[in-house]
């Protein structure tokens, strides 16, 4: 999955690294069914792997991007990137490896059964139901807006 | 009506009087007109009602401000200003003398001001003044008596600039009212001091009070300050020089203000605590000189003005003078009270003779465009020469001899600084105002203007006939006793009269002569005298260079202090840094998102770091 | 590696793919690009979510469905965010004719 994330950042072509996104979001998707989290990792396909991919191919084939001709390295953003993606690793690493707890085994759960898509709805609707109702009203509001933004006359 | 409540209508009818014309003027001018002298007429009537009726001492008073009720009667904070009047002889006078040349002033203004604009407010200004004017007359306390004095000056305010559209009256009203603020404002202390010490400011308990006061020096001070707003509001000396600027307003209005109201208010004051006066020698000292000095020195600089108004205005200055040195020598305040009584009377005339000059001259105030104008305008004529009479003091035959006289003969006793300034006085005013007289009405005619010069309307000589009469016989020693009872100082010798009378026949005669010959412009110019002793000037230099001094030190305040620290620097401390932070600018998106990034990181190091 | 995967390797996993997130934030130019490697930010952050949710068990014993929930919301928010976003990706390239985020330095005093 990795190997795909990097894919994305590293292949030149925006088609393959979309590709290579699609398949980051499958094997998170599958990393997410092992943390018997099944409904997130349904939604990530079907939104993730589903619409916002088709999305973003549509809008490369819209576009006609061009793989990127190699161009001469920004030396300064690689070392400014490679300071702060390097302090953000250290970091990284210092709190995985100086917190004993994190190194916790997978507990059983007490019901294997585990309808969690119950759970999930169970929740949204009773403790999480008016941050719910918030973003329908913004998922709403993103599609005014697209429809708004993708008008030809809009100056 | 009883004479208690008639204080009450005096006071307040042209009051009612002024609010109607403000909001009903607009119906006709002859409504306005005839409200105002009904209004000023009920006055005047009922003044000489109250004048004839005994003292009484019981008057109807209005607690006003009362600290007692407001605080309970155990507060230790006690001052009450009550809203009453006082009706002893000096009020009843003031009243009668009030009343009376408003009533005639009213009266003549509908001739003079039939052609002018602004005719309905005029007379609400009037009626305005004159409501000020009693409420000083009547006032009980001293701030009451502050309360309608600004009123006074608030209404001279609206009087002298009445035509407002012209540069020149809307100057002269700010000074009026500027300068007289300056005497005010020492007034106002004056009666802050007496509160101080004595608890009150009634002058019935004032009296009694001034025991109060822990030295002779304190008295003094409070006296000297309360006198400043005399200074100002009768154009002493140093505060005199609004009076003749004041020339501005309608003519009938300089008659009011110099007759019977506003200048007449400040010695009047001074007559109304006379007997505190008594009891701070040092203060009548003070007085005394301020009243010498001016009536000497307006006689000097009347002697070389051109403009009619302006000799009439110095000479009215001159006049206090006398009025306020009356006051420091004598031992009653009868002797200056006699002496407003009698200026009221021919210089009110004087006054409205010559409103009816400049009318029949077509607006010319220059003596020097008129001339032998006494054929053409002969009422104006005859009385304008009694009222001149009387001002220089013609011997036995006008009121201001008698009433002048009697000023300077008490003077002879206190110091022969102040009664020679006062006597020389006579000689100055026999010089001018024999110049005026003879400059307008004799010699050959020195403009079309004056040749065409016509008698005014009869609405305006009724008044100056009227007035003419006791302008003579006002100083008549029978006549005298019905309004004033006074003493004749015993130690004056007998040449003193002798060489005033010979004063007046000698400034008569020396002007006659040089005047004889019908020049066409004055043959004796003195700059000294024509440009007023040069005070205008020196007050016009001192405000500029205080103004700009003040001024260029508060620019400089303001523009390297306020604007260059305050306001600007936080604007280029911004500027600044921004100058500096815009290198950081980029405009690449990426060099924001790394900056974001090791801002966050940044973050979250401190963050593990302190937990 | 483990049969037994702990927390530890989950948020590893998800700390690298939001570093590599970063990294094509930072470094890549095509503004599309940028685009996928904020997504795989925002997937970084569920996948830590959601294995916090499962290794911190609630006192029945079952995974804390909060942040399942708080996941759900991410998606649904990322959704409409790639909406508009590409949507004004799209509006840009049509004044600017680029998608390259250098030629697009309107920000710059």
């Amino acid at each position: 999955m990795l190997a795909f994330g990097a894919g994305v950042v590293f292949l030149r072509n925006p088609v393959s690294s979309a590709m290579c996104l699609v398949m980051a979001f499958v094997s998170l998707a599958a990393l997410f069914v092992t943390l018997d989290a099944f409904f997130i990792g349904i939604i990530q396909i079907l939104v993730y792997a589903g619409a916002v991919m088709v999305l973003f191919l549509f809008i490369i084939m819209l576009l006609d991007l061009k793989s990127e001709e190699a161009r001469k390295l920004n030396v300064t953003a690689w070392i400014g990137g490679g300071v702060v993606l390097g302090g953000f690793v250290a970091l990284l690493a210092k709190v995985l490896l100086g917190t004993p707890s994190l190194a916790a085994l997978k507990q059983p759960l007490a019901d294997p059964s585990l309808d969690d898509v119950r759970a999930v709805g169970f929740a949204l609707f009773s403790d999480f139901n008016l941050p719910f109702q918030i973003v329908g009203v913004l998922l709403l509001a993103a599609t005014v807006g697209v429809v708004l933004l993708s008008k030809k006359e809009l100056k | 009506m009883t004479p208690q409540t008639a204080p009450w209508f005096i006071l307040l009818t042209p009051l009612v009087v002024a609010a109607v014309i403000l909001f009903f003027g607009k119906i006709s001018k002859p409504f306005s007109a005839g409200l105002a002298i009904a209004g000023a007429a009920f006055t005047c009537v009922l003044s000489w009602w109250l004048f004839a009726m005994p003292d009484f001492t019981d008057p109807i008073r209005i607690e006003w401000i009362d600290f007692a009720r407001l605080l309970g009667p155990e507060s230790t904070f006690q001052f009450a200003v009550p809203i009453g009047v006082t009706i002893d002889g000096l009020s009843k006078l003031m009243l009668v003398v009030v009343t009376t040349i408003a009533t005639l002033v009213f009266t003549y203004s509908v001739g003079y001001m039939a052609k002018e604009e602004g005719y309905s407010r005029y007379f609400a200004g009037l009626s305005l003044f004159l409501f000020s004017m009693l409420g000083i007359v009547l006032a009980d306390n001293f701030v009451m008596m502050f309360i309608f004095w600004e009123l006074v000056g608030v209404s001279s305010y609206i009087l002298i600039g009445h035509y407002f559209t012209r540069d020149s009256a809307a100057e002269a009203c700010k000074q009026a009212f500027t300068v007289n603020r300056i005497g005010d404002f020492g007034f106002m202390l004056g009666i802050l001091t007496f509160w101080l010490v004595t608890g009150t400011v009634v002058f019935a308990e004032l009296e009694a009070g001034i025991g109060a006061f822990p030295s002779s020096g304190w008295l003094v001070a409070a006296c000297v300050l309360v006198f400043c707003g005399t200074v100002g509001k009768s154009a002493q000396m140093p505060l005199h020089v609004w009076l003749p600027n004041s020339m501005e307003g309608p003519t009938p209005v300089s008659s009011l203000l110099h007759a019977a109201t506003m200048v007449a208010a400040g010695v009047y004051m001074l007559a109304r605590i006379f007997p505190i006066l008594l009891a701070a020698p040092g203060a009548l000292e003070v007085i005394g000189w301020i009243g010498g000095i001016t009536c000497f020195a307006a006689g000097l600089m009347a002697l070389q003005q051109d403009d009619i108004k302006r000799i009439l205005a110095y000479s009215t200055i001159s006049q206090l003078g006398y009025m306020v040195l009356g006051i420091a020598v004598a031992p009653v305040w009868g002797v200056a009270m006699f002496h407003l009584l009698t200026h009221a009377c021919f210089k009110c005339l004087l006054f409205l003779c010559a409103g009816s000059v400049i009318m029949g001259m077509h607006h010319e105030q220059n003596i020097w465009k008129m001339g032998a104008i006494k054929n053409k305008m002969p009422f104006t004529f005859v009385a304008m020469v009694i009222g001149g009479l009387a001002l220089m003091g013609f011997p036995w035959i006008t009121s201001g001899y008698y009433s002048k006289d009697l000023i300077i003969e008490w003077a002879w006793g206190v110091g022969p600084g102040w009664f020679w300034m006062a006597a020389l006085g006579v000689l100055l005013t026999a010089l001018y105002t024999t110049r005026l007289l003879w400059v307008v009405f004799m010699g050959g005619p020195r403009s079309e203007a004056a040749k065409k010069a016509h008698e005014s309307p009869i609405i305006m000589v009724a008044p100056l006939i009227i007035l003419a009469i006791p302008s003579i016989i006002l100083g008549f020693p029978g006549i005298q006793q019905m309004f004033l009872a006074i003493d004749h100082p015993h130690d004056v010798p007998g040449w003193v009269p002798w060489m005033l009378k010979a004063f007046v026949f000698l400034g008569i005669a020396i002007v006659i002569a040089i005047y004889r010959g019908a020049p066409a412009k004055d043959p004796i110019v003195i700059p000294f005298f024509a440009n007023r002793l040069y005070i205008d000037n020196l007050y016009a230099w001192i405000v500029r260079w205080v103004q700009d001094g003040t001024a260029t030190a508060s620019g400089f305040f303001d523009r390297w202090f306020v604007d260059g620290l305050c306001v600007q620097g936080g604007a280029k401390f911004t500027w600044a840094t921004g100058f500096v932070l815009r290198f950081l600018q980029t405009g690449n998106l990426q060099a924001y998102a790394l900056f974001f990034g090791a801002g966050v990181i940044a973050l979250i190091y401190f963050l593990i770091a302190i937990s | 590696m483990d049969a037994a995967p702990t927390l530890a390797h989950y948020l590893a996993v998800s700390g690298l793919l939001f570093a590599i997130g970063l990294a094509g934030v930072l470094l890549r130019r095509n503004i599309l690009i940028i685009f996928m490697g904020l997504e795989l930010m925002l997937n970084a952050a569920n996948l830590s979510l959601v294995a916090f949710s499962r290794y911190h068990l609630t006192a029945a014993g079952m995974p804390n469905y909060d942040a399942q929930v708080l996941v759900f919301f991410i998606i649904t928010v990322a959704a409409a965010e790639v909406a508009v976003g590409l949507a004004i990706i799209v509006a840009l390239f049509r004044v600017r004719q680029t998608t390259h985020v250098e030629d697009l330095n309107a920000l710059k005093f």
